[in-house]
């Protein structure tokens, strides 16, 4: 199952890009959660210290990966779904939730040691692998409807406990990449185009419910956000104040921002679903594109790694990865720039939360094995 | 050119590619934002950063106040500030916090508004031990006590723990439940344990805030406010509370406000009460809480965010003023009654305390009234536990043994003694009835075992039974709550009810009825000397000796009799402490045309003012059994006795069975009753041959009597049925507006019409009950010529401004269905009863150019008790004025209130209109 031979070709560029990017992202927790840089007694934020010790249960993470043989790791798939399933839902009954929320949602497992672990994450890869691998077999068939069919169910089953916890945000992101998945799987136009043109309806409709007299579809509280989004001066002390106040933060930073650690601290949540505006604030502009550069550099790379792969198995885990990090990214940006309404979701390998980074670190393990066993083709 | 198509379509194709171009542009759109929040407009945003705090504070809406006809302050606004504490405050140093303020409090003479909470308290004489409910060692209410205190849950206590005596479960929250220090005295570990057992009830609603002291001072407030970060948590509301200047003359009346409880605020919650609201609990301040209320308003103030001052300030909701009522009643005159009423009462009551008991209640002696006086907590038994005089040690001690002794004495009486319990002794049957309360008040005991079908509940309301074939018949007939001691639903009476019996007699050790009841007997069984006794009571304060009476008893100058009658006549010792009758009365006084109330008062009463800001007179005035919450004249029914036959002869007259030449020969006992006793007349010297006038003058009840049974329209052989009649008598009684509520604007008792004995019921016997007010309220009716009007207190309603909103619509109600010409043969027969019969008590009022008419009424309810003792009147004769009734229950003959009435119709007349104060 293992062998060390599998070490070779290594893409450290990709590495070193989202070591850069986790490296931003533990200052910045540091920053967000009011840190002090002081020489003399040094100590290190408890947060930070978290984030640091995620990254290096990652970076092992991606060590066994990339020992695993390449079809060991395909056996490993299914049971993987599966595990994932069974954590989805078993969230929803001894699950607890955030601090804000309380526990009418219901997203993490309570470990001991006060470390939660939070299923909708993992969910994320588990779905990318079984439906790359999927798509992979039935390539051929893939524009059938039968084929379609069951690819719905995969993504349905765990999409639909992901909204029931419920957590929106993340239902988002995974229906994106079923799109992505689908999209890079050849599907044809035919089917493309009206799922586009019905997936857009969808959004605008829900939107113009939001906004009636009688909204019916969402829930109370993302009702809320939406109005809110769309007039936050009227909402400036409940629902729309995040957005005011992180929309300020990431505005006063200008062009260079207010130096580093110099937040005003009156950005909430700032360690997980506003951190972006942490970087806003304090890095300004041009600290902001660079960390958006950064971002789209790693989305580029990993796609070009799978053009590079030896199966669509392999190109498609690279584009699920990429996707998936790349529009959460959008979001997150979206929601703290106020172009998005309020919904919380983390800036991969950049905000706090083990779970996020280790996940993501899965999948960089994932794009670098596939990377790694195109180069041993050659 | 081809190459160019082919490579536009693979493009096309290229399907990463597209992913990336849409990636793009979803990035394009964030990054112009970025620019324009950060380049364009980064100004605008540096300055929203440190913008405005906006904050809601609530504006104090001012209640309206309630004056007397003459605008004399009845209930005022004055501004008091109430401590509250958040419990959600982390404090790990709250015990000190909490002496310190309860040292600060000391000093101002002020109390922690947390009282009676905890379920154990301690005495120097019983140690430690478990309070009301919670005295049962199996109890719910103990068991989740202890469970909070161990920190568990009831299912999880161990057998060890369930068995803590109060003194452990002391120990357990100092040392382990709230940690407190083990050096300081015990009252105070006490003290802090009660409030930290209140805050601790307080942990499932965190952020609700618990009232800690009202009324405190501004030294109070200020310590308070300056040392903020000691007293973290601790923070001060102004309220409006009450005063009420006129005190226990309009308690009853007026009523008083309050803190809003749950219930209230989960009824009210559409009307914007907030949890630390004031809301009328009873009188004029509850039944108008609508009109008087002040509308609390928001204010939301904008603060910069950079500088933080205030930027501007926008009201949201007005607060309002809420409207004031003006009475009809004057305040003086008010008070000139209730004067007259309680002077009258100890009066009746000096004149029965005659040095030998008689039964019935008939005359009481010395002793009698003492033990009614430590029944009734006037002499605290509390006190005299907790006394280090050695007299108060001897008699507690002497308290003990027979509290010990008497307890088993019940606990055999009840399981094996074949004595029927109407042969009881005075001492067991009192014991034996709180035995029986303590069970049904604590829900022990269902009170469904009243039933009429049970032939053993029958036998047992005649105090035919044993005690324990009562209880058998209870345990039988699944009435305990057995999961309350322990017991097995399928356990017998045999095996259940010793079990039941001692845990009850070990719960009632400390219960203060129980040692009352004890200390009494320990006197009556002269356990302990009765001269000691009075001379301990005016060493514990009891008893004042600024008269020099210690002296004088202890000199043999006075005896107790004369002594306690010396006590009563200088007002120390009230008709009200002693309870025995008669210790109540009531009465009203209304415009015969109008039903304007002028006067309305029932005694005992209590100050209101006190009661709001003293616990211990708190306590002293919801303990006390002769009830002086009680609104007598609007919520105590009573049978009317005589006063009922205007009634009756209004039905005999208008529906043509009597008229004035229908004589009638008193022949004593009165024979066409369907029961087999025949009731007779009260004189036993015939009243010969009377007409409807004449009896009404003497009251004669034979005649009256005939009238009910003719009302029953008889068969030929003399057989009828009593309800023939009843519904006559209920016709005339609701058209003359006696069995009807009277409309006045505070809640009252529902008047009942006899539903039983027609015969008996034509003379106000049978089972009718009315009020003082529905009794005057009918009398009006018969003095101004048949107008039936609602009697009111509240003249009319207006605002802040002076402007009247409401004003009293005086309109009869309706009109009765007798003709004047019979109401005017009525009219003459009570002229006739006060210039004829009552001439000894009246006659001077006629001497003084007064013509009033009336009519006595003494009622029988209880052959335990004397007879009620009624009287309602009007003046003038020619042109009725107002009317007065009275009634003093169980004054034992209706004589009593002659005099009553006659100093009130002078009062009535030498009033004078005051000099109008300045506002």
């Amino acid at each position: 199952m293992f062998d060390k031979n599998n070490l070779r070709g290594i893409d450290l560029l990709l590495l070193f890009l989202i070591s850069a990017l986790t490296f931003i992202g533990i200052v910045m927790i540091g920053s967000a959660h009011h840190w002090v840089l002081d020489q003399e007694h040094f100590y290190l934020d408890p947060l930070m210290k978290r984030q640091i010790l995620g990254y290096v249960i990652g970076m092992f993470v991606i060590l066994f990966i990339l020992l695993l043989n390449y079809d060991a790791l395909k056996l490993i798939i299914v049971p993987a779904y599966f595990g994932v399933l069974f954590l989805l839902v078993i969230v929803l009954f001894i699950g607890v939730g955030s601090e804000a929320e309380g526990d009418d949602v219901r997203r993490w497992i309570q470990l001991p040691a006060g470390f939660t672990i939070q299923p909708s994450e993992f969910a994320k890869i588990a779905l990318i692998l079984i439906m790359a691998w999927f798509l992979n077999i039935y390539q051929d068939r893939v524009n059938h409807i039968l084929i379609l069919l069951v690819l719905a169910g995969i993504l349905g089953v765990p999409l639909f406990l992901i909204y029931k916890e419920p957590d929106l945000s993340t239902s988002i992101v995974v229906v994106s990449i079923g799109f992505f998945l689908l999209f890079n799987a050849k599907l044809k136009w035919r089917w493309i185009i009206p799922i586009v043109i019905v997936g857009v309806l969808v959004v605008f409709l829900v939107y113009r419910d939001a906004m009636s007299e009688t909204p019916r579809i969402l829930g109370k509280y993302q009702v809320l956000r939406i109005r809110a989004w769309q007039d936050p001066e009227a909402y400036q002390l409940e629902d729309a104040y995040q957005t005011i106040k992180s929309t300020a933060a990431i505005g006063s930073g200008g062009l260079t921002g207010v130096g580093l650690f110099q937040n005003s601290g009156t950005v909430p949540v700032a360690t997980t679903d506003f951190i972006f505006c942490i970087i806003g604030e304090e890095l300004g502009f041009i600290g902001a594109i660079s960390v958006i550069g950064l971002q789209l550099l790693i989305f580029v790379r990993i796609l070009f790694i799978g053009r590079q792969a030896k199966d669509l198995f392999g190109q498609l885990v690279c584009t699920g990865v990429a996707v998936s990090f790349i529009i959460q990214s959008a979001i997150h940006i979206g929601v703290c720039t106020g172009t998005l309404p309020n919904t919380g979701i983390p800036l991969p390998f950049v905000s706090y939360g083990m779970s996020s980074l280790i996940s993501s670190m899965i999948g960089i393990g994932l794009v670098l094995k596939i990377n790694a066993e195109s180069k041993l083709d050659f | 050119m081809k190459k160019f198509l082919s490579s536009i379509r693979s493009l096309f194709g290229d399907r990463p590619l597209w992913t990336v171009i849409v990636v793009g542009m979803a990035f394009v759109i964030l990054i112009r934002n970025l620019y324009t929040m950060q380049i364009l407009n980064t100004q605008e945003y540096e300055e929203r950063i440190y913008e405005d705090q906006a904050e809601e504070y609530e504006v104090l809406g001012v209640r309206g106040n309630i004056y007397d006809c003459y605008g004399r302050e009845l209930a005022v606004n004055v501004t008091s500030y109430s401590l509250y504490y958040k419990p959600d405050t982390v404090n790990p140093e709250l015990n000190d916090t909490l002496l310190s303020l309860m040292d600060v409090l000391a000093q101002s003479g002020e109390e922690l508004a947390i009282r009676d909470v905890l379920p154990i308290d301690y005495n120097a004489n019983s140690g430690f031990f478990y309070t009301d409910r919670f005295a049962n060692p199996n109890g719910t209410a103990r068991l989740n006590f202890l469970a909070e205190i161990f920190g568990t849950k009831r299912a999880d206590l161990t057998e060890e723990q369930k068995r803590t005596t109060a003194e452990q479960a002391y120990q357990q929250m100092r040392d382990e439940t709230f940690s407190i220090d083990e050096s300081l005295p015990l009252e105070t570990v006490l003290r802090l344990e009660e409030v930290r057992y209140a805050l601790f009830q307080y942990r499932w609603t965190p952020e609700e805030p618990v009232l800690i002291a009202e009324n405190i001072s501004d030294r109070t407030q200020a310590v308070v406010l300056e040392q903020s970060d000691k007293y973290k948590g601790f923070y001060v509301e102004t309220v409006y509370s009450r005063t009420y200047p006129q005190g226990e003359i309009f308690a009853h009346i007026v009523g008083y406000t309050g803190h809003i409880n749950e219930a209230e605020l989960e009824a009210y919650a559409e009307k914007g009460y907030t949890e630390t609201d004031r809301i009328g609990k009873t009188g004029l301040e509850a039944s108008f809480e609508d009109t008087l209320r002040g509308k609390n308003g928001t204010v939301k103030v904008t603060y910069s965010g950079r500088t933080g001052e205030r930027l501007s300030e926008q009201t949201i909701s007005e607060a309002t003023r809420g409207q004031d009522l003006i009475l009809t009643i004057d305040a003086d005159f008010q008070r000139e009654c209730y004067n007259i009423l309680y002077q009258h009462l100890k009066l009746l009551l000096l004149d029965k305390i005659t040095g030998t008991s008689e039964d019935n209640n008939k005359a009481y002696s010395a002793d009698d009234i003492v033990a009614a006086l430590l029944l009734n907590g006037f002499f605290d038994t509390s006190l005299i536990q907790e006394s280090t005089l050695p007299d108060a040690r001897r008699y507690t001690e002497a308290f003990n043994q027979e509290a010990d002794t008497a307890l088993q004495t019940i606990v055999d009486t009840l399981i094996h003694s074949d004595t029927l319990i109407a042969d009881y002794s005075d001492e067991m049957i009192d014991y034996f009835s709180l035995v029986i309360s303590y069970l049904r008040e604590n829900d022990y005991l269902s009170t469904d075992y009243r039933n009429d079908e049970e032939r053993v509940y029958v036998r047992y309301v005649s105090g035919l039974t044993t005690a324990y074939e009562f209880l058998e018949y209870c345990y039988n007939g699944g009435y305990f709550k057995l999961e309350e001691f322990g017991l097995d639903p399928f356990s017998t009476a045999e095996e259940g009810l010793p079990v039941i019996l001692q845990t009850t007699v070990e719960a009632l050790r400390h219960n203060r009825q129980y040692e009352q009841m004890v200390f009494t007997n320990v006197l009556r069984k002269d356990l302990f000397n009765m001269r000691d006794f009075i001379l301990l009571c005016y060493d514990l304060g009891f008893l004042s000796n600024e008269d020099g009476s210690r002296e004088m008893f202890s000199n043999d100058e006075i005896d107790l009799l004369n002594l306690l009658r010396m006590k009563i006549r200088q007002d120390e010792i009230t008709p009200g402490d002693i309870n025995l009758d008669p210790s109540s009365g009531s009465m009203i006084v209304t415009d015969c045309d109008t039903g304007k109330v002028r006067a309305i008062v029932s005694y005992p009463s209590y100050d209101t003012n006190q009661f709001l800001n003293s616990y211990e007179y708190y306590e002293k005035v919801t303990s006390d059994r002769s009830s002086p919450m009680l609104f007598r004249a609007l919520q105590e029914t009573r049978a009317p006795g005589s006063t009922f036959k205007m009634c009756t002869s209004s039905a005999g007259l208008e529906l043509g069975y009597i008229d004035l030449n229908t004589f009638v020969y008193d022949n004593y006992a009165y024979e066409n009753v369907n029961s087999v006793a025949k009731p007779t007349c009260w004189s036993k010297i015939s009243h010969g041959s009377v007409n409807v006038i004449g009896a009404l003058e003497v009251s004669c009840n034979y005649f009256f009597y005939d009238v009910g049974y003719r009302l029953c329209d008889p068969a030929p052989d003399g057989s009828f049925n009593d309800n023939v009649g009843l519904e006559k008598l209920k016709y005339y009684a609701l058209t003359l507006g006696l069995g009807t509520k009277t409309g006045i604007e505070l809640p009252e008792a529902e008047p009942l019409i006899s539903t039983q004995d027609a015969v008996r019921s034509a003379i106000g016997q049978g089972s009718h009950g009315y009020t003082v007010a529905n009794i005057n309220r009918y009398t009006n009716t018969i003095a101004n010529g048949g107008d039936v009007c609602d009697l009111y207190l509240v003249d009319h309603i207006q605002n802040s401004d002076g402007t009247v909103t409401y004003r009293k619509d005086t309109t009869p109600v309706s009109k009765a269905d007798v003709t004047e010409e019979h109401l005017d043969i009525i009219k003459e027969g009570m002229r006739l009863v006060n210039t004829e019969t009552s001439k000894d008590d009246l006659e001077i009022l006629d001497i003084m150019g007064m013509k009033t008419a009336g009519k006595t009424g003494t009622a029988e309810e209880s052959y335990l008790h004397p007879e009620h003792a009624w009287y309602t009147g009007y003046t003038n004769f020619d042109d009725p004025e107002v009317s007065i009734t009275i009634v003093i229950p169980y004054g034992n003959g209706s004589d009593k209130c002659l005099p009553i009435f006659k100093d009130l119709v002078e009062a009535y007349y030498m009033l004078e209109e005051p000099e109008m104060e300045e506002e």
